[in-house]
């Protein structure tokens, strides 16, 4: 358990915008492939290139610790604004 | 002005028009509209790269019209492993792929499948945020295609949008 937590404390101190909160759904997506969907609650709007680098971080980060190859597809929202999300 | 740079103009302002509460009607339709200034965009230049000894407008109207878009979704999920695809390996020339041309692959992938719950999924409520960013997300990716134009990774990348499951192995 200790090791777990050190990770994924070394994990969310490498990414490049604090997120609020997380959201995940898994199932099949329009090419009837499983995938994961990841949903950023952001504090605040972030531009784009931090973005990308926050789902490409997280793509990575998912893939490998579940040692898959499926599509992670990770959208964001504000957390101002997610009242009708869940 | 052309139909992707359009499509791209028409996906923010359906997001960012309304002025207090965009309706989920015009949200969804600005996603797609993100999706397709993409899509047309790299259907666009493959068309052009592929029938390029005349000026033959109606012949590459009916080459667009061959593109798939599973397909298309299918090359640019092998173009985002950073590698080129091993059945198309010689036609890299030993390159290895831009990093714009990975992320308009993935953008792609994202885009098109943000268009299909846009369309499909009417259980979750869109964001005008969402929207935005997605529009975005096209923006930046029809401004990377402009970085790498005519390289022997790009061209083989458009190229083979069309043809991939016709490629033996």
């Amino acid at each position: 358990m200790q090791t777990a937590n050190t990770e994924i404390k070394a994990a969310l101190a490498e990414l490049p915008t604090p997120v609020a909160d997380w959201l995940v759904e898994t199932g099949t997506d329009s090419s009837d492939e499983f995938a994961d969907w990841i949903w950023a609650i952001l504090e605040n709007e972030v531009d784009l290139n931090t973005r990308i680098r926050l789902r490409d971080f997280v793509s990575d980060f998912i893939r490998k610790e579940a040692d898959t190859d499926v599509w992670v597809y990770v959208n964001f929202r504000i957390a101002s604004d997610t009242d009708q999300l869940e | 002005m052309s139909l992707h740079a359009d499509l791209l103009k028409q996906a923010h302002h359906l997001a960012t028009n309304e002025r207090r509460r965009s309706s989920q009607a015009s949200l969804r339709r600005a996603v797609s509209s993100a999706y397709y200034a993409l899509f047309y965009r790299l259907v666009d230049e493959a068309t052009r790269m592929m029938i390029s000894r005349c000026n033959c407008d109606a012949l590459r109207e009916h080459f667009s019209r061959a593109f798939r878009h599973s397909d298309m979704k299918d090359v640019c999920k092998s173009f985002t492993s950073k590698q080129a695809p091993k059945k198309l390996i010689r036609a890299f020339e030993g390159l290895s792929l831009q990093p714009q041309l990975v992320a308009i692959a993935r953008a792609f992938v994202d885009l098109q499948e943000a268009r299909h719950q846009a369309d499909c999924n009417t259980y979750r409520p869109i964001k005008r945020q969402e929207a935005i960013h997605l529009g975005e997300l096209a923006s930046k990716a029809l401004n990377d295609r402009g970085t790498i134009h005519k390289t022997p990774q790009a061209d083989a990348f458009l190229a083979v949008l069309l043809v991939v499951n016709r490629i033996q192995g």
